[in-house]
């Protein structure tokens, strides 16, 4: 399969840096319409600042690398 | 004092999703990734400076190694996808082989972000940029984990704390704005800022493991659109 010289496409070295990557990073959050809204309405007084991560599940995760 | 430091960069494709990630490190270890990658990326193959997204189109900085330097819009030749495999699988082998490093990252799914603006507009409220939403995730959970960590060195009687300085890549729209940001995030997050040091921005090119996040902003954005697209739920 030939790969195109865009942004978007996926080659296979490239799929496999993912799944490498997914094995060994420790965490990824994805921010979806749930994830964003349970934020915002968490908010007091309108204070996005105060973004809690306690609200969200990352969506990968690995060991911690400091906890080993 | 544990020394700590955390490098992030930001990766966007304008339609799907906008992340940043990067990893936290002792300085120590920060310093040998540095090393290793001037070594074995940019001197290897003669760069200036790596970047994920030029490295997967082939492109300027990329673009010598082309089949064709004067067409890159060409297909890539089987010559080129193992050159560029090679390159990226080494350049993630870096990352990998560093023990002490954690990578982390946040992905922000672009449709959902605007339905919720143009939900919150008719109530008078605002959400905070995709980039400062996801840099503001960044600053939390490297506040939690130096949390953590201190509390291990708490229990094992070690009398040394951590600290930890979050270095972004410059960026000409936020870099002030976000500066202005810390006070009021150290005001409000007492938890996550108790070993946070106030953030720094610096060039890619003298920090070079600032490349290193921009390859690790690039694929977890990728893999969080793969992820989603591949989904039956897809973009419900």
């Amino acid at each position: 399969m030939q790969a195109a010289a865009s942004n978007f496409d996926t080659h296979i070295p490239e799929r496999m840096a993912m799944k490498r990557l997914k094995e060994g990073i420790y965490r990824i959050y994805k921010l979806n319409y749930d994830g964003l809204k349970a934020i915002v309405e968490n908010q007091p007084e309108n204070a996005f600042l105060r973004t809690s991560i306690g609200l969200l599940k990352p969506e990968i995760q690995n060991e911690n690398p400091f906890r080993r | 004092m544990w020394h700590a430091a955390a490098y992030f960069d930001e990766s966007d494709d304008n339609d799907r999703a906008y992340a940043v990630a990067g990893f936290l490190a002792h300085q120590h270890d920060c310093v040998h990734l540095d090393l290793a990658w001037r070594d074995r990326i940019l001197e290897k193959y003669e760069l200036e400076y790596f970047k994920a997204s030029e490295l997967n189109a082939g492109t300027r900085q990329f673009a010598k190694f082309r089949d064709n330097p004067s067409n890159l819009d060409c297909l890539f030749s089987r010559r080129e996808k193992e050159l560029f495999g090679k390159i990226k699988t080494e350049s993630i082998d870096i990352f990998l082989e560093f023990g002490h490093v954690a990578g982390i990252g946040v992905v922000l799914v672009l449709p959902d972000y605007y339905r919720l603006l143009e939900e919150y507009k008719p109530l008078g409220k605002a959400l905070p940029a995709p980039y400062l939403f996801c840099a503001n995730i960044m600053m939390m959970e490297i506040g939690v984990m130096m949390n953590e960590v201190n509390d291990d060195l708490r229990r094992n009687k070690v009398s040394q704390r951590g600290v930890v300085r979050p270095v972004f890549d410059s960026h000409k729209t936020y870099s002030g704005r976000s500066k202005l940001m810390f006070d009021e995030f150290v005001r409000k997050n007492e938890f996550c800022s108790k070993y946070l040091l106030p953030p720094h921005y610096e060039n890619d090119k003298d920090y070079v493991v600032l490349q290193i996040a921009d390859n690790l902003a690039y694929e977890c954005r990728r893999l969080l659109v793969t992820s989603i697209l591949t989904s039956p739920s897809a973009w419900q």
